[in-house]
C-alpha cells in the first residue's frame, strides 16, 4: 500500500465519520423521551422565539426530513439562530471569534504539553530509577491527577491575583506596563499582539502543565518498553553512542504510541481547554460552552459540539499523516 | 486520560534531522501561528461583529453633539441600594464610529445633577456611585463638558427609587423535620424612608390560597413540595415593591429512595450468587469438592507470588492506604463529621452583621465564609473546624460526605463502562470477521467524539440528576476497555485450549465463560482502576460545571462554589484547600495502583 491510496483511504473513513458525526449530532439534541422538539424550543414564555426556532430547525415536520434539512444546514454552514448567548442573533456570527481565540490557545499549548512532555518523559525513560526519573515522573503523575479547574483557579489566584502580574480574565484589552491602555480597536498591530500574549501567558501555561503530565507518562512508558528490546542491545554492542542509540533507535519507535494517544486524548485535550477558559474568562469555544448551557442555548450548544467533533476528526486525521512519517511500514 | 499501556511495533529507522533545527522549526511554526491567529480577526469577513455597530449615532463630525453622550438606561432601584451611574457608554459610540472624531471619556468632565428631598445633589466622574436614601421618582441630568473644546452635551436618565422589600432567605429541608419546618416568614428587613404600611404575603400551600398582613410570623411547612411566598411591601408614600421566598420541602426519604444504589449494587451479586450455589449443588452435590480445594491453593498461591510484587512497589501501596483513608471516610462520615447533615439549611450559619436583627444578645459578628476556629458557633452550637463557605455549611462535613459521590460515581461507572466495554470488545474478538468489523468502527466512532463536550452536551439535555451523572459517565468512557478486551481476546483465542475444546464440542458461550472470560478479565483490570480515576475526575469536572446534582454534596459542587463567590481572589484557602486535595489524591491513589497492577501483570514493564 503507498501512501497516496492510505492516505485515501482515510479520506473516505474521514468523510464517513462526517456524515456519522453530523447524524448522531442531530439525534443527540432529539433523544428526550416526551417531545423530541422539546429539546431546541426554548422554555422562555417568548412566543416569537419558539415560532422562530421551530420554523429554522423544521420542527414540525417528520424527523427525516428534519435530518435531511439538517444536513443541508451544517454544509451551508447554517447553524441556526442563538436563543440565549445573543438572542436573536445568528450563530454563525458568534462563532468566528471564539473559534480562532481557542485554535491560539490549543495550538500553542499542545505544541508545547507535546515538546516538553516527550523531553520530560525521554529524560526520565533513559535515567530510570535516577532522581530525574523519581522527581519527572512525581510532577507528571500530581499534575495527571490535578483537576485542570483546580490548577487553573491556583494559578489564576496567585498571579493574577496576590501577584497582579497579568490580567484576571479575557483575551484581549491589557498591555503590559501600561496602566491606561487604548481601546483594543485603536491599537497598533505590534500592540494588538502583545496584548493578546499577555492575555495568554496564564491559560497556555496552565494548559501546558496539565497536558504535558500525560504525554510525559506515556513517553516514558513507550521508551521505557523499547528500551528492553534486543535490537538496543544489538546496538549497543556495535559500539553505538549513547545518544544516537538514544535518538536514532528507542526515540523513532517509541514516538508511534505517543502519536496515537496524543491523537486520541483530542478529546480530552478540549476538556481541559474548556476548564482553563472557563476560569480565565479567555473568550473561546470552551466559554461560549459554559455560556450556552447556561443560558440553555442548544442551537449554540449544537454547534459547537459539531466543530469541536470535527476539530478531533482533523486532527486525528493530521496524526494518520504523521504516522506515515515516522513509520515507514505503513506506506510500504 | 487514556490507558498508557499501548505499544506501537518496533523497527529500525535512518537518522532524520538533528534535534536543534527541529526545535528551530518548532518555534518558527509556533511563531507564525500566533500572527495568523493574531491577524485574521481584523478580516472583515471572519470578524461580522464590527458591523453591528448602533445606527442611531448622529453623522455630524468633531462637534459634540446631544446624542454623543449616554447617560444609560433608566433604573428603579430598592431602597437604601447604590447604583452606579454610566457614562461611559460614550466610549462604544466612538469605537464603532472612529470617523465622529476625538471623544475620550478622560478629557471630559461629567456632572450628574439631580433633586433629591428638596436638595440639589451633584456628583462628578464618569461613573460614580451613589446610594438612595429617599423613595421616589428622580430625573438624573448628565452634563458632559469636553476639556479641549469646551463643548457640552447633555442626557437625562429616570431613577426610580421603591420601597426595599425583603422576604428574607431561601429554606431548604427535609419533610418531617419539626424544627426546620416551623419556617419563620420574616420582611423585617424591608425598609423604607417612610413608614411601612402594609405587608402582605401570598402562597399556595396544599392546593390551598394563603394570606397574611404580619411582618414576621411563622408557617408550618410539613408536605414535601416546592413553595414560593410572595411578599408586597407598601409604604405610607404609595410605593410597593414585591421580592419572593422559595421554600423546598424534600421529599421524606423513604428505604428505596436512601438506598438505591446500594439495592442496585446488591441485587444483582445476590441474584448471581444464588445462581452459582444452585448450579454448583445440581453439578456436584457438595459446595465445597476437593478439586476446588486443590484449585484453591494454587491460586492462593499465585495471588501470593502478586502481592509480594505489588508489596515491592512502594509507591502503590501509598496509593493502597490512601483508598483506605478514603474508603473509612465514606463510610465513617456521619461520625467524623461535625454537622450531622451539612446540606440541611437549618444547619446552616447565617451571616450576622451589626444591625441584623436575629443579632444574638452579646453582639456576635458571624460572616460567611467564616476561617477554621476552635470556637463553636453562638447561632447552632457547631464546631467549624475548616471554617464555613458562603452559604454558612460546614467545610469539614461537606469534605467528608463528599467522599461519598466520588466514590459512588468512580465505582458504579466504571463498572458500566466495563461491563459494557467487556462485552463489546468479547464479541468482536471472538466472532470477528463482520461482527469484529461493525462494532470496532462504532467504538472508534466513539473513540473520536470528544468526551467530555459530550458528556457536558448530554448532562445539559438529560437534566441534573445523580442517576444521569453516573450513566454519562459510564456511556461515554467505554470505547478504550472494548479495545483493550478486543486485543486480549484475540491473543487468547488462537491458544491451543481454545482449538481444543472447539474439537470436543464446546458451544460459544461455554467457549467464552470458562476459558477466554477467565483469562482476559484479569488483565483489563489495571485499566479499570484506571478508568476510576478517570471517572472520579469527570464527576469533579461536571459538578465545577454546574451540571452536577445540587442535592448531592460532591468536592467538585465545593470547588464551584468557591469559584462562583469569588473565594479564590479573596483568598478563603480553608474552603478550597481540603477539597481540592482530596480530588488529588484520590485520582492519584487510583492511579498509582492501577499503575502498580499494571507493573504486577505485566512483566516488561518490571526492572530492567
Amino acid at each position: 500500500m503507498n501512501f497516496r491510496s492510505y492516505i485515501a483511504k482515510r479520506l473516505v473513513y474521514v468523510v464517513i465519520t462526517l456524515f456519522a458525526i453530523i447524524i448522531f449530532n442531530f439525534f443527540l439534541f432529539r433523544v428526550m423521551p416526551g417531545d423530541p422538539t422539546a429539546v431546541l424550543v426554548p422554555k422562555t414564555g417568548d412566543v416569537e422565539l419558539k415560532n422562530d426556532i421551530i420554523q429554522i430547525f423544521h420542527l414540525d415536520e417528520p424527523w427525516y426530513s428534519q435530518l435531511y434539512s439538517y444536513i443541508i444546514q451544517v454544509f451551508t454552514l447554517d447553524f441556526g439562530m442563538s436563543t440565549g448567548v445573543k438572542k436573536y442573533g445568528d450563530v454563525r456570527e458568534i462563532l468566528p471569534r471564539p473559534i480562532m481565540n481557542t485554535l491560539l490557545l490549543v495550538g500553542i499549548g499542545t505544541a508545547l504539553a507535546i515538546w516538553l512532555g516527550v523531553a520530560l518523559g525521554r529524560a526520565a525513560a533513559w535515567k530510570r530509577g535516577k532522581a530525574i526519573d523519581t522527581v519527572g515522573m512525581g510532577f507528571a503523575l500530581t499534575f495527571y491527577s490535578m483537576p485542570t479547574f483546580l490548577f487553573a483557579l491556583v494559578i489564576l489566584m496567585v498571579f493574577g491575583g496576590m501577584l497582579g502580574w497579568f490580567p484576571l480574565n479575557g483575551a484581549q484589552g491589557k498591555i503590559p506596563f501600561d496602566p491606561n491602555p487604548p481601546d483594543y480597536a485603536d491599537m497598533s498591530i505590534l500592540q494588538k499582539i502583545v496584548s493578546r500574549g499577555y492575555h495568554l501567558v496564564l491559560p497556555v501555561f496552565a494548559f501546558t502543565i496539565e497536558m504535558m503530565a500525560e504525554y510525559a507518562l506515556i513517553m516514558r512508558n513507550a521508551l521505557t518498553d523499547v528500551l528492553t528490546e534486543d535490537y538496543i542491545v544489538t546496538a549497543r554492542a556495535k559500539g553505538i553512542s549513547n545518544k544516537r542509540i538514544l535518538h536514532d533507535h528507542a526515540m523513532r519507535n517509541a514516538l508511534l504510541p505517543v502519536v496515537t494517544v496524543a491523537a486520541i486524548s483530542v478529546g480530552w485535550m478540549l476538556g481541559g481547554d474548556i476548564m482553563v477558559e472557563i476560569v480565565f474568562s479567555y473568550e473561546g469555544l470552551g466559554l461560549l460552552t459554559w455560556d450556552a448551557v447556561n443560558k440553555r442555548d442548544y442551537p449554540v450548544l449544537q454547534a459547537v459540539f459539531l466543530l469541536m467533533a470535527i476539530g478531533v476528526l482533523i486532527a486525528n486525521f493530521i496524526a494518520d499523516i504523521i504516522y506515515v512519517y515516522l513509520d515507514p511500514r505503513v506506506s510500504v | 486520560m487514556m490507558q498508557i499501556s499501548s505499544y506501537g511495533p518496533t523497527n529500525n529507522m535512518r537518522v532524520r534531522r538533528k534535534s536543534s533545527s527541529r526545535a528551530m522549526l518548532g518555534v518558527m511554526i509556533l511563531a507564525a501561528f500566533v500572527a495568523v491567529a493574531t491577524i485574521i480577526p481584523f478580516v472583515s469577513i471572519l470578524h461580522p461583529v464590527s458591523q453591528l455597530a448602533p445606527e442611531s449615532v448622529a453623522t455630524s463630525a468633531a462637534t459634540l453633539a446631544l446624542d454623543r453622550i449616554d447617560a444609560g438606561w433608566d433604573q428603579i432601584v430598592p431602597y437604601g441600594n447604590s447604583t452606579c451611574l454610566n457614562g461611559t457608554n460614550v466610549f462604544d459610540i466612538k469605537r464603532h464610529n472612529p470617523d465622529l472624531g476625538q471623544v475620550d471619556i478622560r478629557n471630559m468632565l461629567f456632572n450628574w445633577t439631580f433633586v433629591e428631598n428638596g436638595k440639589n445633589v451633584s456628583k462628578l466622574g464618569a461613573q460614580p456611585t451613589y446610594t438612595w436614601r429617599y423613595v421616589g421618582e428622580y430625573v438624573v441630568n448628565l452634563e458632559a463638558t469636553d476639556f479641549r473644546t469646551d463643548e457640552v452635551a447633555s442626557d437625562t436618565l429616570v431613577v426610580k427609587v421603591i420601597v426595599k422589600a425583603d422576604a428574607g432567605r431561601d429554606r431548604l429541608f427535609t419533610e418531617g423535620n419539626a424544627s426546620a419546618s416551623h419556617v419563620q416568614l420574616d420582611a423585617s428587613n424591608s425598609a423604607s424612608n417612610y413608614n411601612i404600611t402594609g405587608y402582605s404575603w401570598t402562597w399556595i400551600y396544599q392546593g390551598k390560597n394563603y394570606v397574611n398582613s404580619n411582618s414576621s410570623f411563622y408557617f408550618d411547612f410539613t408536605e414535601h413540595g416546592t413553595y414560593e411566598v410572595f411578599l408586597n411591601v407598601t409604604d405610607e408614600n404609595g410605593s410597593w415593591a414585591q421580592d419572593s421566598v422559595v421554600i423546598k420541602v424534600l421529599r421524606k426519604p423513604t428505604f428505596f429512595t436512601e438506598h438505591w444504589i446500594g439495592l442496585l449494587f446488591w441485587i444483582p451479586i445476590a441474584f448471581i450468587s444464588v445462581l452459582w450455589f444452585v448450579s454448583k449443588m445440581r453439578r456436584d452435590h457438595a459446595l465445597v469438592t476437593k478439586t476446588d480445594i486443590e484449585k484453591m491453593k494454587l491460586k492462593s498461591r499465585d495471588l501470593r507470588k502478586q502481592w509480594k510484587i505489588f508489596k515491592g512497589n512502594r509507591l502503590g501501596i501509598a496509593g493502597l492506604v490512601i483508598l483506605f483513608i478514603f474508603a473509612g471516610m465514606a463510610i465513617l462520615a456521619p461520625w467524623i463529621s461535625t454537622v450531622p447533615n451539612p446540606n440541611n439549611s437549618a444547619n446552616f450559619e447565617p451571616t450576622l452583621l451589626p444591625g441584623d436583627p436575629l443579632l444574638l444578645p452579646e453582639h456576635f459578628e458571624w460572616v460567611n465564609p467564616r476561617p477554621p476556629s476552635l470556637q463553636d458557633s453562638p447561632y447552632t452550637s457547631y464546631l467549624h473546624l475548616l471554617g464555613t463557605d458562603a452559604n454558612g455549611q460546614d467545610v469539614w462535613s461537606l469534605t467528608m460526605y463528599g467522599s461519598r459521590a466520588s466514590l459512588e460515581v468512580g465505582l458504579i461507572a466504571t463498572l458500566i463502562s466495563v461491563i459494557l466495554g467487556a462485552m463489546i470488545g468479547l464479541a468482536a474478538g471472538y466472532f470477528g470477521k463482520a461482527t469484529d468489523e461493525i462494532l470496532m468502527r462504532t467504538t472508534d466512532f466513539f473513540l473520536v467524539l470528544p468526551w467530555f463536550p459530550l458528556m457536558i452536551v448530554m448532562m445539559a439535555i438529560l437534566g441534573q440528576k445523580f442517576i444521569w451523572v453516573v450513566l454519562v459517565i459510564g456511556l461515554t468512557s467505554w470505547p478504550s476497555t472494548a479495545r483493550v478486551v478486543r486485543s486480549q481476546v484475540l491473543t487468547v483465542k488462537e491458544r491451543q485450549f481454545i482449538v481444543r475444546a472447539r474439537c470436543v464440542g464446546a458451544g460459544d458461550s461455554h467457549i467464552i465463560r470458562t476459558h477466554i472470560m477467565p483469562n482476559v478479565l484479569p488483565l483489563i483490570f489495571a485499566n479499570t482502576v484506571l478508568l476510576i480515576a478517570v471517572a472520579i475526575f469527570s464527576e469533579a469536572f461536571l459538578d465545577f460545571f454546574g451540571l452536577g446534582d445540587p442535592t448531592v454534596i460532591s468536592w467538585g459542587a465545593m470547588l464551584e462554589g468557591a469559584y462562583e463567590s469569588q473565594a479564590f481572589t479573596a483568598g478563603a484557602w480553608w474552603w478550597i484547600a481540603l477539597p481540592g486535595a482530596c480530588i488529588v489524591l484520590m485520582v492519584l491513589a487510583f492511579s498509582l495502583v492501577g499503575y502498580a497492577i499494571d507493573d504486577v501483570l505485566n512483566p516488561k514493564l518490571r526492572k530492567r
